[in-house]
C-alpha cells in the first residue's frame, strides 16, 4: 500500500463533508424537472422487460450495444467510468441505503471500553479505502442510519479519521506501545492477537478487500488484528454466539430508525437476535425503547435524535462508508427521473418514461439475479421483490423528493393513541382513494385490505410477521375506510401496516396452501394462476434464466383520465 | 457364471450408492450454519426466523431429518428448495434440457473429432500429421477450460462481436420456431465450441495409443496377410477391438462433464444444472444440493455399471477370472 | 535417464523453478502493493498514454509540459505553512484557464491530502461527479502549472499516475501484474507437485497392498475407490473448502484425496499380473518375505508407472487448483494464477479490455502443464517404446 504521510488532517475533514452535504442536498432534481407526484400519468410504456443478466461485464456490454435501457446499481468503478463515456447513456448518482460496518464484541477486551472503540473508529483511513477500492464512488459515514434517510442526523457523513486523536485516546487511557508498535494494556499485559471475521472473497469480494485495509489501519495504531475469511453463515453463527473480536458486515439499512432497536437494545442480545455487538447501556436502552414505542411523530423524532447521538457517543460498532448508487439510462428515453436521493432506475421513471423518438417499444431493464420465486408470501430475495413491487401497491408510498410518506392506495390516514381502561394503544385509520380497481378490473375496497391483513396475520407469514403481529383487530367502516387497532403504542405501526402489499380478497380465498402456491403455474393446485395487484404493472411471462416480462396494468390508478399529463 | 458376476457388480453398485447418500447427508449437516441464519433484516426478528425454520423442517431432530432424507431420495420426491420454495424436481427438470444439450453436443463432437484424429494419427506414424495431433492433444489438455472460454469471449464476443456474450436467448426474443432455434444455436455456439476444443485432444491421444497397440496385434497382421483392404483392416478389425474401451471411457466421462458444465455455465451465464449446483451448495439449500448430488451419484454409478457390463459382455476374461477372486 | 536433462521442457521447468523461488527474494516490495493506477497498460503498449510521474511543488510552484493523454489519477499531498490571517490558494493553471483547487484560511499549518477521485474534489471544481476528474484537469497538450498563493512555505508533492505502468500492467487495484505472476509460480508448483506426490504415494501404497493382499481388504478399498469416484469432484471440493478453510495445505489435501484412485488402480493391476508371474513365484518358494518382495521387486516394477503418473498428474492438480481459484474457492491472500484469472473475470477486465490480466496467468498455467506433460510422455515412452512417435520404434 502506498504509504501516504500519516498526518493529522483534521481541519480538512471537518469542513469538507459538511460542504459536500450542503452541496449535494442543494442539487435540484434533474432530468424531468420537478413534478407533482400526486399528478402523474402513467405508466406510458406498454411492456417492461426485466432482463436477467448476472454477469457485470455482460450488463455493461448490453448497455453499450443498446440492448439494455436501464442498468441499475453499477458497482465497479471501471464500469462506471466506461459507461460515463458512452454518448448514448446518461448517468445518475445518488446516496443509497447501503452501509458497511465493523462490528465489535463489546463484551470482550479491549472493546468493552468506549474510548478504545472510538480510537479504533478514528484509526480507519476511510478516504483511502474509498479511493483505492471504489475510486471515490462512496462516502465515509459516521451514522447508524443511511445518510439518505430523512431521519439521519446532519453530521452523518463526517469522516472522523484522525490517527493522532486515536493514539491520544489510547495513551490517555493508559495504553502503551511495545517496541514493535503493538498495544499493551494499562495493566502491562500485551493485547493478544485479534481476528477480524469477514465473508469469503467469492461471496463478497469488495468486503474481503476492505477487511484487509481495515486490518492495516488498525495495526498502524497498534491493534494486532488479522483477517479471517470464512463462510458467511459460519461467520453469522460466530457473531451470534459472540465468539468473535471484530467482524465486518455490509448490508442495506432501512429508512426508519426503529430498526436501531433490533440492533442495539440489550433485550436483543439473544441467540438469533441482532444485537451482535452485545451492547448493554441503560441510557441507550431507554432512548431506543422510547423510539420503538413512540406515540407520534414528534416523540419519534426526539427519540431518534437522542438514540443516534448516544450511539455516536458509545460507538458499539464502527460505521465506515456507504456506497453511492450509480445507474445508467439510455438517452433514447425521455422523462427519466432522478435526484440526489434516488437514481434513474426508480418507479417514477418507469411510470413516466417514453421513447424519445416517439416510436412505441418495450423498456429493457436489468435484473441482476434470478428472482426464483414470485409467491409474495414466500419470496424473500430483493430481486423477487423488484418484480413484486411493480405488481403490488401498499396504502402508503414514498415521496421521491423527501423520502417521507406519501399517499398511495390510501389518500389520507391518521394515527391516534386511544386510552382504554388505563391501557393505551395505537389506532390507525386509513381512507382509500375512490374508484380504485384491481388489475383484473374488479373494484378495490377496504374489505380487500382487511382480508390481506387478516390473511397475513392468521398464517404468520414469516416475512410480514413482525409487521402484523401487533394487530389487535381490523374493522371496515365502509368501502373506502378501515381502522386498524394495534396492541400497545408505536408510531412505527403506521409504516409497518402502511407498507404491506395489498391483495384482493377473492384471490386470497383461492389460495389453498400459501407455502406451495406457485402463481406462475397454470396447473397449480395450491392457489390461483397469476398475481392480481393494484400496482402499475402485471406479470406477462417469466422465462427462468432469461427475463421477466411485465405488461402495463390498464386499470392502474394513475392512468385515470383526470390525471394531468406531466411533461 | 455370468449371472453371479453381474449380480455381484449390481450389489456393490448399490452399496456404493448407499455410502454416497450417507456421506452427502453428513457433509451438509456438518457444515455450519443454516439457510435461515444468514438473513440479516430487521423485518426478520428471531421469532420470524424460528417460524421460517419450522417451515423448512430445520427444527426437527437430526435423526428424523436423516430418515426423511433417505425416504425422499428413494422416492425421488426431493421436497422444496430453500432458496426458491419450489419443488426441487421441477427446478432440476427445468434446467436439465440446456445442460443436456450442452453436454451431449460437446461430448459427441469432441469424441467424434478426437476418434477420427486419433485413428488418422495412428495410421500416419512418424509423419507430420501424427506429430500435429500429438501436439494438439497435449496442448489442449493443458489449457484450463475457463481460460479458453474467457479468451474466446474476449475475441469472438467482444473484440469482434460475432457471438453473443451470454445467455441462451436474445432480447427481444425472436418469433417463430426457426428463428428461435437458430438464435439458440447461435448462443450455444461458443460454449459448445470451447468444450469441444478442450475435449478432442484427450480423445485423440487416447485413441491413437489404443490404435497403435491394436494395429500391432497379431490378428491385424493376419488380416493383412489374408489380403484384406486397408480400410477393412483398420475399421473392420482394429477399430472394432478398441470399441469397448472407447465405450467405457465415453460412459465414464459423464460425471466429469458435470464439473465442466459448472464452470461453462457460470462463465456464459447459462441457466443449467451446473449453476443450480453451485447456488445450492453456497446457499445451504439442503434439499437442492442433496438432490443434485444424489442424481449425479446415481448417474455415475449407473454409467460405471453399464461400462463394466459392456466390457464384460465383450471381454469374457473380465468376468471369469482376473478381477475379483 | 540422463538425457532427460537435455529436454527443452526440463530446462524451462528449472528456469521457472528459479524464477518462482528466487524471484520473490529479489523483488522489493510486496505483491499487494499498489504501484499505479487501476488497469494500467503495460509500458510497451500504447505510447500515447503517459507514464507515472511525481513532481515536487515548492514555494515557486512547478511547471509541467504535458504532451500525452491525461493521467489516471491526480493526487496532491503535503503541507503548507501560512499566516492564519491570510488566505492561501492552490491554483492549477491549464492552457485554457486556471482553476482554484482549494482556498484555505484560519490556520498556520495546513495538511493537504487531495485526490481527483474524491467527490469533494469534483464538487469544488464543478466537475461531473461521475467520470475521471483528471481528464478535465488536462484538457489538451501544453503547459500546466501548480502553485500556491499567499503561503509562507509550500512543501507539496504532486503525483500523477499514468496509464502505463510495469512490464505487464496493473490489475483492478493497481498492483503490478508481473510481480503477481512471479509470486504465483510458487503456488502452482507447490500445489501441483505436492498434491500429486501425496496422491501417488497413497495410490502406490494402497495399490500394492490391495493387489498383494487381496481378499476382503482389496474388496473394501476398491469399494471406497468406487464411492470416491461417484462423488462429483467440483461440488464436493466446494463443500470441503467451505468446511476446512481455504489455506494452501487444505487445498493440497483436498486435491490429493480425489486423485489417488487412478494410480491405485494401475498399480493394483500391475501387482495382480506380476504376482502370478513365475519369478515372483520363484522368490516366494525361495522363502522371501512379503515385505521383501514388495520393497525390492514390486516397487521398482511400479516405479516407472508411478513416475509417469506423477508427471501426468501434476497438470491435473494445477488445473484443478486453477479451477477452484477461478470459482473463488481459494484463499484470497494466496497469490495464484487461478486467482488472478478469477479477479480478472470478476472485477471487469473484460469491459476494460485488459488482456494483460488474462493472457499471462493463463499462458503460465498452460506452459507448466505442457512442460509436465512432455516429461510424462517422455517417461511413458521409456517404459513402453511402442508409444514413441515412430522414431524410437
Amino acid at each position: 500500500m502506498r504509504r501516504m504521510p500519516q498526518k493529522f488532517i483534521r481541519p480538512f475533514y471537518v469542513f469538507c463533508p459538511i460542504f459536500l452535504a450542503t452541496l449535494l442536498l442543494a442539487v435540484p432534481a434533474c432530468a424531468g424537472e420537478r413534478f407533482d407526484p400526486e399528478n402523474v400519468y402513467g405508466p406510458r410504456i406498454k411492456k417492461l422487460c426485466m432482463v436477467i443478466i448476472t454477469n457485470s461485464d455482460s450488463q455493461v456490454l448490453a448497455a453499450e450495444k443498446g440492448e439494455l435501457d436501464i442498468v441499475s446499481d453499477i458497482t465497479r468503478p471501471s464500469d462506471i467510468d466506461r459507461l460515463s463515456r458512452d454518448p448514448g447513456l446518461s448517468m445518475s448518482l445518488a446516496r443509497g441505503f447501503h452501509a458497511f460496518f465493523i462490528l465489535l464484541n463489546n463484551k470482550s477486551r479491549p472493546w468493552d471500553d468506549p474510548e478504545v472503540r472510538h480510537a479504533a473508529a478514528e484509526a480507519i483511513d476511510r478516504n483511502n479505502m474509498v479511493r483505492t477500492i471504489y475510486s471515490g464512488y462512496c462516502e465515509p459515514i459516521n451514522s447508524w442510519l443511511p445518510p439518505v434517510s430523512p431521519w439521519s442526523l446532519p453530521e452523518s457523513t463526517k469522516n472522523i479519521y484522525d490517527r493522532g486523536s486515536a493514539k491520544k485516546r489510547l495513551s490517555e487511557k493508559g495504553y502503551k506501545w511495545s517496541l514493535t508498535g503493538s498495544l499493551i494494556y494499562p495493566d502491562g499485559t500485551p493485547v493478544g492477537k485479534m481476528k477480524l471475521l469477514t465473508p469469503l472473497a467469492r461471496v463478497a469480494p469488495t468486503t474481503a478487500e476492505l477487511a484487509e485495509q481495515i486490518a492495516d489501519s488498525l495495526r498502524s495504531v497498534g491493534f494486532p488484528v488479522d483477517v479471517e475469511p470464512m463462510d458467511f453463515s459460519a461467520m453469522i453463527g460466530k457473531l451470534d454466539r459472540k465468539e468473535y473480536s471484530l467482524g465486518v458486515i455490509a448490508w442495506s439499512m432501512g429508512r426508519n430508525p426503529d430498526s436501531l432497536y433490533s440492533f442495539y437494545h440489550s433485550s436483543m442480545d439473544i441467540p438469533g437476535g441482532y444485537n451482535m455487538t452485545s451492547i448493554h447501556d441503560k441510557a441507550l436502552d431507554d432512548a431506543l425503547l422510547r423510539l420503538r414505542y413512540a406515540k407520534n411523530r414528534t416523540d419519534a423524532e426526539i427519540a431518534s435524535k437522542r438514540s443516534q447521538l448516544l450511539l455516536a457517543e458509545l460507538m458499539p460498532s464502527i460505521p465506515v462508508y456507504s456506497r453511492f448508487s450509480v445507474s445508467a439510462v439510455s438517452k433514447k428515453w425521455k422523462n427519466v427521473f432522478f435526484n440526489e436521493k434516488m437514481t434513474a432506475d426508480n418507479m417514477w421513471t418507469l411510470l413516466m418514461a417514453e421513447p424519445a423518438d416517439g416510436k412505441e417499444r418495450q423498456l429493457n431493464m436489468v435484473l441482476a439475479e434470478e428472482p426464483r420465486n414470485l409467491n409474495p408470501f414466500v419470496a424473500s430475495s430483493a430481486y423477487s421483490w423488484q418484480i413484486l413491487g411493480l405488481i403490488y401497491e401498499s396504502l402508503i408510498g414514498t415521496n421521491p423528493f423527501t423520502l417521507d410518506d406519501m399517499p398511495s392506495l390510501a389518500e389520507s390516514w391518521s394515527v391516534e393513541t386511544v386510552s382504554n381502561e388505563g391501557n393505551e394503544h395505537t389506532r390507525l385509520t386509513f381512507r382509500l382513494r375512490k374508484g380504485l380497481k384491481w388489475s383484473d378490473g374488479s373494484p378495490l375496497t377496504a374489505s380487500d385490505i382487511k382480508a390481506t391483513f387478516d390473511f397475513l396475520k392468521k398464517n404468520s407469514i414469516p416475512r410480514f410477521y413482525d409487521s402484523v403481529k401487533n394487530i389487535a383487530s381490523v374493522t371496515v367502516k365502509n368501502s373506502t375506510e378501515l381502522t386498524v387497532e394495534m396492541e400497545g403504542t408505536s408510531y412505527w405501526y403506521l409504516d409497518n401496516i402502511g407498507g404491506l402489499p395489498c391483495m384482493p380478497a377473492e384471490a386470497l380465498q383461492e389460495v389453498k396452501d400459501w407455502q406451495n402456491w406457485n402463481p406462475i403455474d397454470p396447473n397449480g393446485k395450491f392457489g390461483p394462476y397469476g398475481l392480481v395487484g393494484a400496482g402499475p404493472f402485471m406479470l406477462d411471462e417469466y422465462r427462468p434464466g432469461e427475463f421477466v416480462m411485465m405488461k402495463r396494468n390498464e386499470h392502474y390508478r394513475m392512468l385515470e383520465k383526470k390525471n394531468v399529463r406531466a411533461e | 457364471m455370468k449371472n453371479r458376476w453381474f449380480w455381484g457388480r449390481l450389489l456393490s453398485s448399490i452399496g456404493v450408492l448407499a455410502a454416497v447418500l450417507v456421506l452427502n447427508f453428513i457433509l451438509f449437516r456438518v457444515m455450519p450454519g443454516d439457510a435461515v441464519s444468514t438473513i440479516i433484516d430487521p423485518n426478520f426478528s428471531p421469532e420470524a426466523k424460528d417460524r421460517l425454520r419450522e417451515l423448512y423442517g430445520l427444527d426437527k431432530p437430526l435423526l428424523e431429518q436423516f430418515f426423511l432424507y433417505i425416504k425422499q431420495m428413494l422416492t425421488f420426491s426431493f421436497g422444496l428448495s430453500f432458496l426458491s420454495r419450489k419443488p426441487v424436481w421441477d427446478e432440476l427438470l427445468s434446467r436439465l434440457p440446456g445442460t443436456l444439450f450442452l453436454m451431449a453436443t460437446s461430448m459427441f463432437l469432441s469424441s467424434a473429432l478426437g476418434i477420427w484424429l486419433g485413428i488418422k494419427a495412428a495410421l500416419n506414424r512418424g509423419k507430420l500429421a501424427e506429430r500435429i495431433v500429438l501436439r494438439a492433444g497435449a496442448v489442449t489438455a493443458s489449457f484450463p477450460g475457463f481460460f479458453v472460454q474467457l479468451v474466446l469471449i474476449m475475441l469472438l464476443a467482444r473484440t469482434f462481436p460475432i457471438f453473443p456474450l451470454r445467455g441462451s436467448v436474445s432480447i427481444p426474443q425472436p418469433v417463430g420456431t426457426l428463428s428461435v432455434t437458430l438464435d439458440y444455436l447461435w448462443h450455444m455456439a461458443l460454449p459448445v465450441l470451447s468444450l469441444t476444443l478442450m475435449g478432442f485432444g484427450g480423445w485423440a491421444l487416447y485413441v491413437r495409443n489404443l490404435m497403435v497397440k491394436a494395429l500391432g496385434e497379431d490378428f491385424v497382421l493376419m488380416a493383412r496377410a489374408r489380403g484384406l483392404s486397408e480400410n477393412r483392416v483398420v475399421y473392420g478389425h482394429a477399430f472394432r477391438t478398441i470399441l469397448p474401451p472407447i465405450l467405457t471411457i465415453l460412459l465414464m466421462s459423464v460425471p466429469g462433464l458435470v464439473s465442466g458444465a459448472v464452470i461453462t455455465e457460470s462463465v456464459f451465464s447459462l441457466h443449467g444444472v451446473g449453476t443450480f449446483l453451485l447456488e445450492a451448495v453456497s446457499g445451504h439449500d439442503y434439499p437442492s444440493a442433496g438432490a443434485a448430488f444424489y442424481m449425479l451419484a446415481l448417474i455415475t454409478v449407473i454409467s460405471n455399471l453399464l461400462a463394466d457390463v459392456v466390457y464384460g459382455l465383450v471381454d469374457p476374461r473380465v468376468r471369469v477370472g482376473g478381477r475379483d477372486q | 535417464m540422463r538425457d532427460i536433462l537435455k529436454r527443452k521442457s526440463v530446462i524451462m521447468l528449472i528456469c521457472i523453478f528459479f524464477a518462482g523461488f528466487l524471484g520473490p527474494m529479489l523483488i522489493s516490495g510486496h505483491p499487494s502493493d499498489v504501484t499505479g493506477a487501476p488497469f494500467a497498460r503495460p509500458l510497451w503498449w500504447n505510447a500515447k498514454l503517459p507514464l507515472s510521474s511525481e513532481y515536487v511543488v515548492g514555494n515557486s510552484g512547478v511547471e509541467i509540459n504535458w504532451e500525452k493523454l491525461p493521467p489516471e489519477i491526480f493526487a496532491l499531498n503535503g503541507r503548507i505553512t501560512a499566516d492564519p490571517e491570510k488566505e492561501v490558494r492552490i491554483i492549477w493553471s491549464t492552457p485554457v484557464g486556471e482553476k482554484t483547487l482549494d482556498t484555505l484560511t484560519g490556520s498556520d499549518l495546513y495538511w493537504i491530502n487531495m485526490d481527483g477521485r474524491d467527490m469533494i474534489f469534483k464538487q469544488k471544481l464543478g466537475l461531473p461527479l461521475i467520470g475521471k476528474s483528471a481528464e478535465h484537469l488536462f484538457p489538451m497538450s501544453g503547459r500546466y502549472s501548480l502553485r500556491t498563493e499567499g503561503a509562507m512555505e509550500t512543501e507539496l508533492s504532486l503525483s500523477l499516475s499514468g496509464g502505463r505502468e510495469g512490464l505487464l500492467g496493473t490489475d483492478q487495484r493497481g498492483r503490478d501484474v508481473l510481480t503477481l505472476l512471479i509470486f504465483g509460480i510458487r503456488t502452482s508448483l507447490i500445489v501441483g507437485i505436492s498434491a500429486t506426490l501425496i496422491a501417488s504415494l497413497l495410490g502406490l501404497g494402497l495399490g500394492l497392498a490391495t493387489g498383494y493382499i487381496g481378499g476382503l481388504f482389496d474388496a473394501f478399498v476398491m469399494r471406497i475407490v468406487d464411492v470416491l469416484l461417484s462423488i462429483p469432484t467440483l461440488p464436493i471440493m466446494m463443500v470441503l473448502a467451505g468446511l476446512w478453510g481455504k489455506g494452501l495445505w487444505q487445498l493440497v489435501l483436498i486435491l490429493s484425496i480425489f486423485s489417488w484412485m487412478g494410480t491405485a488402480r494401475s498399480v493394483r493391476a500391475l501387482v495382480l499380473t506380476v504376482r502370478e508371474s513365475p519369478w515372483v513365484e520363484g522368490l516366494r518358494v525361495l522363502g522371501a518375505k512379503r515385505g521383501y518382495i514388495l520393497r525390492r521387486h514390486l516397487v521398482p516394477e511400479a516405479a516407472p508407472i508411478l513416475l509417469a503418473n506423477i508427471a501426468l498428474g501434476v497438470p491435473g492438480a494445477i488445473l484443478a487448483e486453477a479451477g477452484l481459484a477461478f470459482l473463488g474457492l481459494s484463499d484470497p491472500r494466496l497469490i495464484s494464477w487461478g486467482r488472478m484469472l478469477h479477479e480478472a473475470h470478476s472485477f471487469g477486465a473484460f469491459t476494460e479490455g485488459a488482456w494483460w490480466l488474462l493472457i499471462p496467468p493463463g499462458l503460465g498455467i498452460v506452459a507448466l502443464c505442457l512442460i509436465f506433460m512432455d516429461i510424462g510422455r517422455f517417461l511413458e515412452e521409456k517404459i513402453d517404446p511402442r508409444l514413441g512417435s515412430g522414431k524410437n520404434a
